[in-house]
């Protein structure tokens, strides 16, 4: 089933670890849309732009799960799930679980990223009207 | 305190198997060298391919078989992107001199059971290698073209075909990608599979993808002008010139091209050729003496010029072009277009050119390179 990617319906790790991670505790991890809005819309926005930036060329580079786990490993202290998260991302791109060989794939979708982008907007939003 | 660091090592192990499977770019896989037959006579000769139950064909595709008989496929129906499109495919016996009655391989239908989505289909391209046959696709999920994404199929003998699976070469949906050129293998088994982008913004790019379909690198050719459809043509292990079709609605420009001397990992900038043409593709193809053939629509307006043109260093100089077709009937009743070239090299020397004509029926031209050196028009570069 996982190796079946089809279109608009199959979400990323991170989509199905946060929901997961917001079912039991809302809010916790709202921290995180703002960084997977900016990334994802620079992922597709160099996807629909125009071919100078290929930024979706990085998730195939054998070395991106590094760079991730890097990351991951720097906000293990403070932020344990995240990392967690990180490394399911990680260990399902090792294991091919899905067609796609990159790995924005795993830890990206357009959904994921629209409800992110969503969130900050409204945020955004809501303190500018507090403010006035 | 140690959790936290069992969780860094397991991040850090969990990201070394990439890095220590990960293999050097493979080069191309060169064929051995076609040379011309001494003393052949020149050979040009035409036909159209068997008809199919629809008024609409396009988009032709071909490979030679290992016993030296030819595949042709192409899509048809009521028009693009319809629902009723189906695939078909059609061989030729070189005993025989016949092409088979065509059978649909792939519909939306059918497509649509294993990919969900799927609107229409179209754009075959057949691709034979060391394990199967293999049919590349678009297949369309909503809208238009642009609504389009790559599937493959693949059949151990043209007969019996797997489910289609996606190629995945967009992180958006994975929509916008759509093929139509012929790959060409890499040494490794995997294959630089031509592919190109228009949802939203024009681009072209090499895909590498592995023998299950699995898109494993995709290098662009860096262009701010809307260039599609690369056709590539390999000329040693790691050089190989793609040529682009300029994709503009109005203005005229001409065909384009990029070269690549790392295997397709890094691409030129793109430089214009002397050929002029507007929004319709090319294909190219290798001769024995490394002079290469490019076809086109020569004109700036419409598809019903199609011509083929020479250049021996590489394209700085070009030959004029010889009009394969030339239509200048004022009838338009029916579309008078020749158009969507596939060029093929079989291993006997002979080149193969199928083209959508007139968009109802799909013509096959084949000729030698002693009738390429006997045509005065291709002789001569300017």
């Amino acid at each position: 089933m996982v190796s079946a990617w089809s279109i608009l319906a199959f979400p990323s790790v991170t989509t199905v670890a946060l929901l997961l991670l917001h079912w039991h505790r809302p809010r916790r991890y709202e921290w995180l849309f703002p960084i997977i809005a900016v990334i994802g819309i620079a992922l597709y926005a160099t996807t629909i732009g125009g071919p100078s930036i290929n930024m979706y060329r990085l998730g195939f580079s054998p070395y991106a799960p590094l760079a991730l786990a890097i990351v991951a490993a720097l906000v293990a202290a403070r932020a344990p799930k995240i990392a967690i998260i990180a490394l399911v991302v990680i260990v399902a791109f090792d294991l091919h679980l899905y067609r796609s060989r990159n790995l924005f794939d795993y830890a990206l979708d357009p959904i994921l990223v629209a409800t992110a982008t969503f969130w900050c907007v409204r945020r955004l939003f809501s303190r500018s009207f507090r403010r006035a | 305190m140690t959790k936290t660091w069992l969780l860094r090592a397991l991040l850090l192990v969990a990201a070394l198997p990439p890095i220590v499977l990960q293999k050097p770019h493979p080069r191309f896989s060169v064929a051995p060298a076609i040379l011309p037959a001494k003393g052949a006579a020149p050979r040009f000769a035409a036909e159209f391919l068997p008809p199919i139950p629809a008024d609409f064909v396009h988009g032709a595709t071909m490979i030679e078989l290992p016993n030296g008989n030819l595949a042709a496929a192409w899509y048809g129906g009521i028009d693009e992107i319809m629902p009723d499109v189906k695939i078909y495919l059609s061989i030729y016996d070189q005993h025989a001199k016949t092409w088979s009655v065509p059978v649909a391989i792939e519909s939306a239908e059918h497509a649509k059971k294993s990919l969900g989505m799927v609107k229409s289909i179209g754009n075959p391209v057949l691709y034979h290698d060391r394990n199967d046959y293999k049919l590349f696709f678009v297949a369309v999920v909503t809208g238009g073209w642009s609504g389009g994404t790559i599937c493959m199929k693949s059949s151990p003998d043209l007969v019996h075909w797997s489910a289609p699976v996606h190629v995945v070469s967009s992180p958006l949906f994975d929509l916008g990608m759509l093929v139509r050129a012929a790959p060409v293998p890499f040494d490794d088994g995997t294959i630089a599979l031509p592919i190109y982008h228009q949802l939203n913004a024009k681009w072209s790019a090499i895909a590498r993808v592995d023998s299950e379909g699995h898109v494993l690198d995709i290098a662009r050719i860096a262009d701010a002008r809307p260039l599609l459809q690369p056709w590539l043509v390999m000329t040693s292990d790691k050089d190989a010139v793609a040529f682009l079709r300029f994709s503009h609605p109005h203005k005229p420009f001409a065909v384009t091209m990029s070269k690549t001397h790392d295997a397709g990992t890094h691409w030129s900038d793109v430089v214009p050729t002397p050929l002029v043409h507007r929004d319709s593709q090319v294909s190219g193809v290798l001769l024995g003496d490394h002079s290469l053939l490019v076809f086109y629509n020569g004109s700036a307006w419409d598809r019903r010029d199609l011509s083929v043109a020479r250049t021996t260093d590489g394209g700085l100089h070009w030959s004029w072009p010889y009009h394969i077709e030339h239509d200048t009937t004022g009838n338009d009743i029916v579309r008078r277009e020749y158009s969507y070239p596939y060029v093929y090299r079989t291993r006997d020397g002979n080149i193969h050119l199928l083209y959508t004509w007139q968009r109802t029926r799909i013509r096959h031209v084949t000729f030698n390179e002693a009738w390429v050196r006997a045509n005065p028009t291709l002789a001569v570069m300017r």
